[in-house]
């Protein structure tokens, strides 16, 4: 008797352990997560959030346990009861870990629905201090936050939304030889920058580590989106789809080009809809369900098909399953144009190129030529502007005051404002007048001796501008908003040889200048 | 010195620079494709759209955008993708390829502020 007992007493206990294990094992899939809604899991604070790349954020399992609590249920609901999300899903976005680079007008609001939707772990990598010329479009920054770091703006007023994800801030400047150490610890990458080297780069890094990346950009009224290297390893990458970078003096930054505040915001929150699929595309799949209905028809119509031969059946879901995986395969890229009747198109592309330096077969580009700096990504870009605005002499230039002074004497020669007509009907110094930079530009080449004889030819033939100075004593002066178009501007209008004798000098440091020290009054935008 | 102290910024009437119709619109023909510019290409020909007489090779078309906006090739066109009815085309492996009359060519440039 004694022993029996003793051997019920133990089938008892292995029960106990089975359901205990089972229960575990429950929580680990995250399943199990309801009943621990009054577990008191409190949103992780942001604190710890360190400005070294290094161990700020946890080198934790992909497949890591995690779980909702009673509050979350109640602020990701309205997302969780979609087809598309779930438990799972959120689940998922709770799991992943995403970086976000740039915290300007495609970073607020991108990282602003990211917050919202419970990713875990959001990182965000600027450098830059908020400025009020930001603030039309950067809507995660405000106006009691000017001057100081963008990172820390944006991590405050995600904290607002959702004080549950954890934030990391990297407040430095993403470059070759950090870009691998700061993208390897998240599971996927928003591209928010705004130059053509730093999206080179962050593709390449994300080549190499094997992470999806959310690529937008926007200036002026379009904008273009692209999900790249997803699934990693087989979609096209950056360099697949732009192998050239534009040339360097046609790159506008939003100062340069301006931007329209609503534009980047689209393209933002476009990114963070792609970021949401990307990540849920991982939850599994198999516990989504059919609507009702379907799942119905579906299974008479399975019945049905093997009643009457079982083969035919097989082969008509072959064919849904092999069409189901060569849509997968396709890539798009949406651009967006505000202004026109049709502002949304989506281009068709294919995988990656044959010959790409990043992602083919011959790829030439390692993680280690990116972290010793062998990679240079602003010389592959065609340099940092360089040779875009001419050096000019010291009898070219003029300074703000030494010119306002002339202009007390009446001695203000002719000056000729090089900015567009929208910048000019803005605001404009007085008896200046407009010749945009793009006029100037057309003006002809004087043929220098072992010019081309019809050049010269064609050089005479153009009559001098009206807005030209007839005599040849009466300077010319040029001015700009920052002093760099106008420096063009003096030297195509000597190359251009329709000008003797006069004087041609550039406003140093253009309206900007002007503004700081000669009249304050005048606008500085 | 302060050249007007009572100046107020944007009462000045602004410029007939009519963004909002700038774009022209023309039609194709049985005999023309179109190409519709994007972003810098829209800026630098001043328009969105243009058509072109076809059949034409895609390796051809660069050079008579040219023709039509000189400078636009080296400044614009050189880092630019193509796409034919909403499709990538690529410059090398598809040169040979022709547009066909009543195609929609895109010019998209890079896009890279944000």
């Amino acid at each position: 008797m004694e022993k029996f007992s003793l051997g019920s007493e133990n089938l008892d206990l292995r029960k106990r352990i089975a359901e205990l294990e089972k229960e575990l094992a429950g929580y680990r899939s995250g399943a199990h997560t309801a009943s621990n809604g009054a577990d008191a899991a409190h949103p992780q604070s942001s604190d710890d959030s360190s400005e070294a790349p290094a161990s700020s954020v946890q080198d934790d399992d992909d497949a890591r346990p995690v779980k909702l609590d009673l509050d979350e249920f109640r602020r990701y609901g309205r997302q969780m009861i979609m087809t598309e999300v779930g438990l799972d899903g959120q689940l998922q976005l709770k799991r992943s870990k995403v970086l976000l680079i740039g915290a300007g007008g495609l970073g607020c609001p991108a990282a602003a629905y990211l917050a919202g939707a419970g990713i875990g772990t959001i990182g965000i990598v600027d450098h830059d201090l908020v400025e009020p010329s930001n603030l039309h479009r950067q809507i995660m920054h405000a106006v009691d936050r000017i001057g100081t770091p963008k990172v820390t703006s944006i991590i405050t007023s995600l904290n607002n939304i959702n004080p549950y994800p954890r934030y990391v801030a990297h407040n430095y400047a993403l470059s070759a030889e950090n870009a691998i150490d700061t993208l390897d610890r998240y599971d996927l990458v928003l591209d928010c920058t705004d130059s053509p080297q730093t999206r080179y780069m962050i593709s390449d890094a994300c080549v190499l580590l094997g992470k999806p990346l959310v690529s937008a950009s926007a200036l002026r009224s379009d904008g273009q989106l692209v999900v790249l290297n997803n699934p990693p390893g087989e979609g096209p990458c950056y360099r697949c789809v732009f192998p050239r970078p534009p040339p360097p003096e046609s790159v506008l930054s939003c100062g340069e080009g301006g931007v329209l505040g609503p534009v980047v915001g689209a393209m933002g929150v476009l990114m963070a809809t792609e970021a949401l699929k990307v990540l849920l595309a991982k939850a599994d799949r198999k516990r989504r369900r059919k609507p009702a209905h379907l799942a119905v028809a579906e299974n008479s119509k399975a019945t049905a098909a093997s009643d009457e031969k079982d083969t035919h059946a097989q082969d008509v879901k072959m064919k849904g399953k092999k069409e189901e995986g060569a849509e997968e395969r396709k890539f798009y890229m949406t651009i967006y144009s505000a202004f026109s009747d049709t502002p949304f198109k989506t281009i068709r592309m294919f995988g990656k190129r044959k010959t790409c330096q990043a992602c083919s077969p011959g790829a030439t580009i390692t993680k280690e030529s990116m972290k010793n700096g062998s990679l240079d990504y602003v010389a592959f870009c065609g340099g940092r502007g360089a040779g875009k605005y001419p050096a000019l002499t010291k009898d070219e230039v003029i300074e703000v005051q030494e010119y306002q002074k002339l202009r007390e004497k009446n001695e203000g020669g002719v000056l000729i404002d090089v900015r567009d007509d929208v910048q000019y009907g803005m605001c404009s110094l007085e008896n200046s007048i407009n010749v945009p930079l793009a006029t100037i530009l057309t003006l002809p080449i004087a043929a220098a001796g072992e010019g081309r004889n019809d050049e010269a030819e064609e050089a005479k033939a153009v009559p001098i501008p009206s807005w030209l100075p007839r005599d040849t004593s009466t300077p010319i002066y040029f001015i700009c908003r920052l002093g760099n178009d106008s420096r063009l501007a003096v030297q195509r209008l000597k190359r251009s040889g329709l000008v003797r004798g006069n004087a041609i000098k550039d406003v140093n440091g253009g309206l900007w200048e002007w503004s700081r020290k000669v009249d304050k009054s005048f606008p500085i935008y | 010195m302060r050249p007007e102290a009572s100046r107020v910024w944007g009462s000045r009437p602004s410029h007939e620079n009519e963004i909002w119709g700038s774009q022209e619109y023309t039609m194709a023909t049985n005999d023309t494709f179109t190409v519709l510019y994007f972003a810098a290409a829209s800026t630098y020909t001043g328009k969105s759209s243009d058509v072109v007489p076809g059949p034409m090779p895609v390796s051809k078309l660069f050079g008579y955008l040219e023709g039509k906006y000189p400078g636009i090739r080296k400044k614009v066109l050189s880092s630019c993708a193509l796409a034919v009815n909403l499709t990538y085309v690529d410059l090398v492996e598809d040169a040979d390829k022709d547009i066909e009359n009543g195609d929609e060519v895109g010019i998209i440039p890079p896009v890279s502020s944000g």
